[in-house]
C-alpha cells in the first residue's frame, strides 16, 4: 500500500533526479528497490543472513549489501539482480564506497578493511571495539569509522590505512556521516550527535537529539537525525547546532539519506515497516511507503536511478 | 525493598548505564489478543505504569524514589519484583512514551540480569487498540540477545531471547483473556 500526498508531486518538479532507495529488511531477509518518485516498490530480492548495511554506487548503478549474520556481501543492480556475492566473513558490518574502493568495518575483528569493488584486499587497519558506521570525507582522502564500544571516531588515510586522528564522541557512536568539512556521529546512548572537524579531528560541538539516535543526513541546509526510541526525526541547524524541530515517523526510524535533489530525504522505520519521504525544506512528510519486515538501510542507500523509466 | 533499588542503581553506575555490547542483529516480537471488553475497560486495568499486578509473573510493582510520578517519559522508572521460589528477581524499566489518548505506553529495560530475561537493549510498547468496539491488546518489543558477541551459549542466543520475551507477553495476554474473555 502506498500513501502519497499531493505535496509529493508539487516538490518533485522538473529538477527531480529520479532517485531509488535500496531498503535492507533484516528479519524479512530481503532487499527492496523503491522508486522514490512514484512511491512504488520496484522489486524485492531475497538476501539471506539479516541484511542491514548498504552502500549505493550511483555511478555504476550497483548497491553493496552486507548480511550482518554471515558477513556475506551481495551486490545488486537497480533491477534487483544479484551481480556478485563475496564472503567477507562473520563480523563484516558498516560499509562505504568511493571510486574503486570499498571500506568495511569488522565488528568482531576490531578492524577496518579497504577492498577493491571485487572484494579483494587492499589494506587493513586496527580499530577500537565494535566498529560500526563508516564514512569518507568530501575529497575522499579520509575514511572515518565509529568505534562504538570505545566511544570514539577513528580516521585513516583512505589510500594507505594510516591512522590520522582519533576523536572522543558521546556514548556508543553508531553511524557517521560527512557534511561541510565535518564528520557527524550519532551517539546512541547519550542522545547526541558529535561534530568533528575532518581535517584535524577536533571536536567542535554537540547536537542534542531524541532518544537513541541511529542515522544522520543533510538536506536543504539542515541536519536530520533518526531517533529510534522517540519515533521522531530531529532537525537541527548545522551551523549553530540548534534544534529546528521534530518530525513524527513510524516506530524505530533507522537509516536516513538525502535524495540527489538536495532537498528531500528518505528514512526507514524498522518497527513499522515503512519508508518515509520527507521534504527537508518544509519538514513535512511527503509519503509513507510500506516495505518488507524490519527495514534498516544502514548507510548510503539512496541515489539516482541509472536507467530512469 | 529499598536495598533492591540501591543495588540496581549501583549496578547501573558500574556498567555506565545500559551500555552492554550486542551483536549486529536486533530481534523483533509482536503479539496481540482481542478481548471481550471495550478498549477503555482494558486500558483501565493495564494502562498504569506503576501497576503491573495484572501480569501473573509480577509479584509487585515499585516506583523508584527519583520518579516524579508514573507518567513522565525518561524519568518515571519502575522496579518489577517477579514471583520466584528463591531470591528477588527484578526488572527495572523506564517509561519512554506516554500516550493515554492512544491508550499506549512505551518503555525500555534499564536493568535486568540476563539470567532473569536473556536480552539486552530492550524497548517495547503496550497498546490497546479499538477493534470494532473490542479491545485489541498489542504488545511489541525490539531487543538483542543476552550474549553480546558471536558464538553465544545456548541460553543467551537469539532463540533464548525470543522464547523468554514470548513467554512474558503470552503470559500477560493469556491472563487478560481469562479475565475479560477471548474474542479472537
Amino acid at each position: 500500500m502506498i500513501r502519497l500526498l499531493a505535496a509529493l508531486l508539487a516538490v518533485a518538479g522538473p529538477a527531480a533526479a529520479g532517485d531509488i532507495a535500496f531498503v535492507t529488511s533484516q528479519p524479512a531477509g530481503s532487499v527492496s528497490i523503491v522508486d522514490l518518485d512514484t512511491g512504488a516498490v520496484r522489486t524485492t530480492t531475497p538476501v539471506e543472513g539479516a541484511p542491514a548495511p548498504v552502500a549505493y554506487d550511483a555511478a555504476a548503478g550497483l548497491a553493496y549489501v552486507i548480511s550482518a549474520e554471515t558477513g556475506r556481501m551481495t551486490v545488486l543492480d537497480a533491477e534487483g539482480r544479484v551481480t556478485r556475492i563475496v564472503e567477507l566473513g562473520e563480523g563484516a558490518f558498516g560499509i562505504a564506497l568511493r571510486g574503486e574502493r570499498l571500506f568495511v568495518s569488522d565488528w568482531y575483528g576490531s578492524r577496518l578493511r579497504c577492498l577493491t569493488l571485487a572484494g579483494d584486499h587492499v589494506w587493513t587497519a586496527p580499530t577500537g571495539k565494535a566498529p560500526a558506521g563508516v564514512a569518507l570525507s568530501g575529497d575522499g582522502r579520509i575514511v572515518a569509522v565509529a568505534d562504538r564500544d570505545d566511544d570514539r571516531l577513528s580516521a585513516y588515510d583512505a589510500a594507505t590505512g594510516r591512522l590520522v586522528w582519533q576523536a572522543a564522541t558521546g556514548s556508543h557512536p553508531y553511524a557517521v556521516a560527512y557534511h561541510d568539512g565535518r564528520f557527524w556521529t550519532t551517539d546512541v546512548q547519550s542522545d547526541s550527535v558529535t561534530v568533528i572537524e575532518a581535517a584535524s579531528g577536533r571536536v567542535t560541538g554537540r547536537v542534542e537529539t531524541g532518544s537513541h539516535p541511529y542515522g544522520v543526513a543533510f538536506a536543504a541546509g539542515k541536519g536530520f537525525v533518526t531517533d529510534q526510541y522517540a519515533a521522531t526525526i530531529s532537525v537541527f541547524d548545522p551551523t549553530t547546532l540548534r534544534p529546528l524541530g521534530r518530525i513524527e515517523v513510524g516506530d524505530y526510524p533507522e537509516g536516513i539519506a538525502a535524495l540527489s535533489d538536495g532537498r528531500r530525504l528518505a528514512a526507514v522505520s524498522w518497527d513499522s515497516n515503512e519508508l518515509t519521504l520527507i521534504d527537508g525544506e518544509t519538514q513535512q512528510v511527503l509519503a509513507v511507503i510500506d516495505v518488507p519486515d524490519g527495514p534498516r538501510s544502514f548507510g548510503a542507500f539512496v541515489g539516482p536511478d541509472p536507467a530512469p523509466r | 525493598m529499598r536495598s533492591v533499588i540501591m543495588l540496581a542503581a549501583l549496578a547501573t553506575l558500574a556498567t555506565g548505564g545500559t551500555a552492554l555490547a550486542h551483536g549486529p542483529v536486533r530481534l523483533k516480537l509482536e503479539l496481540d489478543q482481542t478481548l471481550n471488553a471495550t478498549p477503555d475497560e482494558v486500558w483501565a486495568v493495564i494502562g498504569k505504569f506503576d501497576d503491573m499486578s495484572w501480569h501473573p509473573a509480577v509479584a509487585s510493582t515499585e516506583m523508584t524514589a527519583d520518579s516524579p510520578d508514573a507518567v513522565t517519559p525518561d524519568k518515571s522508572t519502575r522496579v518489577l519484583h517477579l514471583k520466584a521460589d528463591a531470591g528477588d528477581p527484578t526488572i527495572t524499566e523506564t517509561l519512554t512514551k506516554w500516550q493515554p489518548d492512544k491508550r499506549c505506553y512505551g518503555y525500555l529495560i534499564k536493568e535486568v540480569d540476563v539470567k532473569v530475561v536473556p536480552v539486552t537493549n530492550y524497548a517495547a510498547t503496550l497498546c490497546v487498540n479499538d477493534e470494532a468496539g473490542k479491545a485489541k491488546v498489542v504488545w511489541k518489543g525490539g531487543f538483542y540477545r543476552g550474549f553480546p558477541n558471536n558464538e553465544p551459549p545456548a541460553d543467551l542466543n537469539d532463540d533464548a531471547a525470543i522464547k523468554a520475551v514470548t513467554g512474558i507477553y503470552q503470559g500477560g495476554l493469556d491472563a487478560l483473556a481469562e479475565k475479560f474473555g477471548n474474542a479472537d
